[in-house]
């Protein structure tokens, strides 16, 4: 018999697919699937999709093609799929070519995530090949968003595209079964990043062995700016007094706690108290600094963080971390590496420019960190874990929303400025920018704003920012050329922004408590109740104002403010209290402000809650002046003890809005000031006061609106004792309360209910 | 890149959840993810759960990719 057509015809086809098919895991699948019918070729991803160009036996390619479009991967939709004939070109093998220019991919970037328990056993492994390399990482573990600089998450666009991976890596990164399978920073000492001491004045030194060197140098008590993930830290021994003492003197910074950083859990627990919740939270691998209560006494120097309660801790997060920390250490001070009020500087040049008068040596090594990221702080207050600051470790992890929402560009406020993009029902923060008071802050806002953008592919249409007219970053919307703009109230802002986290819709009673605002009447705003929603809000309820004499300077001093509301309790009878204000503070400069408030000149008028902390704080003698914004009403609030039965009286007046008076709670303290209560009374009085006060308020504003969910909101809401109280009064009424968990109640969360307001205002 | 395969969440702890891929298990972060509750199935990208998938479209690629498995096994 004749064999016709037994033998089977080699042809080759080429396949065009478009649609989702890229950062969906196609092209291995494409991969398995030719290698299974025996085909040779190549793929390769294209601007619009994926090419293939296969070889074989035309049943077997035909029977390809039907399980290419069957069996796609579960995130892959092909939406268009063209095949033509082509001439063999006698392929060897089925590959993978390298990416072409890509245009659409998964936006999701990844944060940065601290080093796995895989690879800290390799770390201190001796018979590891990477035995001791401080930049070990896998497929777990490593940095992600801050070395990023477009998508997709490859290798060739990220920093460590200047490392050519040496042939044990790139075997590990090539093999599925391996844990370093497409990890886009693997390395090793062969072929990775490496580390370099130098001395303050840029010469590198002679150092074999540069990370125990490094240590060793701390041990001595010098000063050592270290590169890590997201930037420089300054490290300093944090058992060394004339140390820190030091560092505090060169940061030009003079109580605000210092971060400190320990091996492990047991050295942690030498010198603070760990709740297995706070446990938990230091060994997640976002590794954020915990705020932990002090143990009394405890081995660390007294300047680590002066007259507080607390301690900011965090566990190593990088190999490079650990082994300076295994060199001896209770606890390292691990504070950002920035002059005051700067950003922490990431570029090696940038460090040794801006950083040369605070350290003595310098610990860096060359792998670029294309967006800077401090560390986040988180507290647990009230059942939950509070962000204090959102950023390494948690951004760009997206919160997400109740509904769609076009894109928008949120630049925020001014003080603790984070910027949010929108997409779809994704609203991704930025990482904790700063203040927006200098040039350097500023332009690393601009520079976030570029990058997020492009890294997360989000093209916005409408560009929002604060009402303030005089903040950089209004000034940076009224700027731009393109886009719909908005202004948003500042409380509004806060409200919304704890209405968006929670999922809530509709309208509900806000308690904005902060610090300042721009109101829409043109005064400073900062003890609100709102009955706000996405679309619109009116005020409710406010504090009666008083005058902010010298206006910002009352908020680095707050005797002022206390000048201020005894003035307004008391008239000129002021100078007959006896309070420990007219001790410390000159007497003309009490006049020169109460005249200041007389006549009106340069003293705005604010209903500020945190403001009045400060007053309350500065009549009950805790303090006059402040080294940080909060300082003293956070001192007023870690001086209160645990439990009193007695508030004191309260009274609002119903006018236009609900005017909460403020001057018997004035009287009260002073009254309780002069009979020598102690302090610890008196501050837990004026917070029963004002926990009783806004839940008797909330319900007068129930009986009127008909609203039973109340969404706090607003910097004051980092005060455990006003948080934990309202949300315990309000629910015991039978209130609805939802707070701040997925980003701060400070004003670090404002971008978001700034975008979440655009959207409903201009989305529509 | 990742390789898409689905994974079944079997435990949730503050973000992190522990997930079974064909009886390995392995951690994974959730927090590029909404609401991951257990016996979700996740698609898995670099150590962050980036997409939930439906149940019936995970078993059904599992299964895919099972024979594709086998096939490459058997050279």
């Amino acid at each position: 018999m004749a064999v016709k057509s037994m033998v089977p015809e080699c042809i080759a086809r080429k396949f065009r697919v478009n649609g989702i098919v890229q950062g969906v895991g196609f092209r291995p699948f494409v991969y398995g699937l030719a290698n299974r019918y025996r085909l040779k070729g190549e793929i390769a991803n294209t601007s619009s999709g994926v090419s293939l160009h296969v070889e074989g036996f035309r049943e077997d390619i035909e029977s390809f093609g039907r399980d290419l479009i069957q069996s796609c991967p579960p995130l892959a939709r092909i939406t268009d799929l063209v095949t033509s004939d082509e001439p063999l070109k006698n392929f060897r093998k089925f590959t993978i070519a390298k990416s072409q220019h890509q245009k659409t991919v998964s936006t999701l970037i990844s944060p940065d995530v601290s080093i796995c328990a895989d690879c800290f056993k390799e770390l201190f492994d001796p018979t590891d090949r990477r035995y001791r390399y401080p930049f070990i990482n896998c497929t777990n573990c490593g940095p992600r968003y801050t070395i990023i600089d477009h998508i997709p998450y490859d290798r060739p666009n990220t920093s460590m595209r200047k490392f050519k991976m040496c042939r044990s890596c790139q075997s590990e990164y090539d093999d599925p079964g391996n844990r370093r399978f497409h990890a886009q920073p693997n390395a090793c000492a062969v072929c990775g990043p490496q580390v370099t001491l130098y001395d303050r004045a840029g010469k590198k030194m002679d150092a074999p062995n540069p990370v125990e060197h490094a240590a060793a140098l701390i041990k001595e008590g010098y000063l050592l700016a270290v590169k890590g993930l997201g930037g420089f830290h300054i490290a300093a021994d944090a058992e060394n007094d004339e140390a820190v003492t030091r560092l505090r003197q060169r940061k030009l910074r003079e109580e605000k706690p210092l971060a400190l950083m320990s091996t492990d859990l047991s050295d942690i627990a030498v010198y603070a108290h760990v709740d297995a919740e706070e446990e938990n939270l230091l060994t997640s691998p976002q590794r954020p600094i915990v705020l932990l209560r002090k143990r009394i006494p405890n081995p660390l120097s007294q300047q680590v963080s002066p007259r507080n309660t607390y301690f900011g801790v965090m566990l190593p997060y990088t190999p490079l971390h650990y082994q300076i920390l295994n060199c001896g250490f209770t606890a390292l001070v691990m504070t950002s590496g920035n002059r005051s009020e700067e950003p922490i500087a990431i570029d090696n040049d940038d460090a040794f420019a801006r950083l040369a008068d605070i350290a003595d040596y310098f610990l860096t090594h060359d792998r670029e960190i294309y967006l800077r990221s401090d560390d986040s702080i988180v507290k647990r207050t009230a059942g939950d874990t509070r962000f204090m600051r959102r950023s390494r470790g948690f951004v760009p992890a997206p919160v997400f929303l109740k509904c769609r929402v076009p894109p928008v560009l949120a630049c925020g406020a001014e003080q603790k400025n984070t910027v949010c993009l929108t997409k779809g029902n994704q609203a991704f923060l930025s990482q904790h920018i700063g203040d927006l008071e200098n040039l350097a802050a500023y332009d690393f806002f601009k520079l976030t704003i570029v990058h997020m953008q492009r890294i997360l592919d989000i093209h916005p249409e409408i560009l929002v920012c604060d009402l303030h007219p005089d903040y950089l970053s209004t000034r940076y919307v009224q700027e731009q050329e393109k886009g719909q703009k908005l202004q948003v109230q500042h409380h509004h802002a806060h409200v919304v922004s704890c209405m968006s986290e929670n999922g809530l819709e509709g309208e509900v009673i806000g308690l904005a408590f902060d610090g300042t605002g721009y109101g829409t009447d043109g005064s400073i705003w900062g003890g609100e109740i709102l009955i706000a929603g996405p679309a619109g809000f009116k005020r409710a309820a406010s504090l009666s104002t008083v005058s902010l004499p010298a206006g910002a300077s009352a908020i680095k001093e707050p005797w002022k403010m206390a000048v201020s509301y005894l003035h307004a309790a008391f008239g000129e009878a002021l100078w007959n209290l006896d309070l420990p204000l007219f001790k410390a503070i000159d007497e003309n400069r009490i006049v020169r402000i109460i005249e200041m408030i007389t006549k009106k000149i340069n003293s705005p008028a604010t209903s500020s809650l945190g403001r009045l902390f400060d007053g309350v704080a500065a009549i009950a003698g805790i303090r006059t002046h402040v080294f940080f914004e909060g300082q003293a009403a956070m001192e007023l609030e870690m001086a209160a003890s645990e439990k009193t039965p007695v508030f004191y009286d309260y009274e609002w007046k119903s006018e236009e809005i609900y005017q909460v008076m403020v001057q018997p709670i004035i009287r009260a303290v002073v009254r309780d000031v002069q009979e020598g209560l102690p302090l610890a009374e008196i501050s837990a009085r004026f917070h029963l006061t004002l926990i009783r006060m806004f839940t008797d308020l909330c319900g007068a504003i129930r009986a009127d609106s008909g609203l039973n969910r109340v969404a706090l909101s607003g910097g004051v809401f980092q005060n455990a004792i006003l948080l934990s109280g309202l949300e315990q009064a309000l629910s015991h009424k039978g209130f609805d309360v939802y707070s701040h968990r997925q980003v701060p109640a400070n004003d670090g969360g404002i971008s978001l209910g700034q975008a979440v307001i655009a959207a409903a205002v201009l989305g529509g | 890149m990742c390789l898409a395969i689905p994974s079944k969440i079997v435990k949730i702890e503050n973000n992190m959840g522990i997930i079974d891929v064909e009886g390995v298990t392995r951690e994974t972060n959730l927090i590029l993810i909404e609401d991951a509750r257990v016996g979700d199935y996740v698609i898995v990208h670099a150590g962050f759960a980036i997409r939930k998938i439906d149940e019936s479209e995970a078993l059904e690629s599992l299964k895919i990719l099972r024979k594709v498995a086998a096939m490459e096994f058997d050279g």
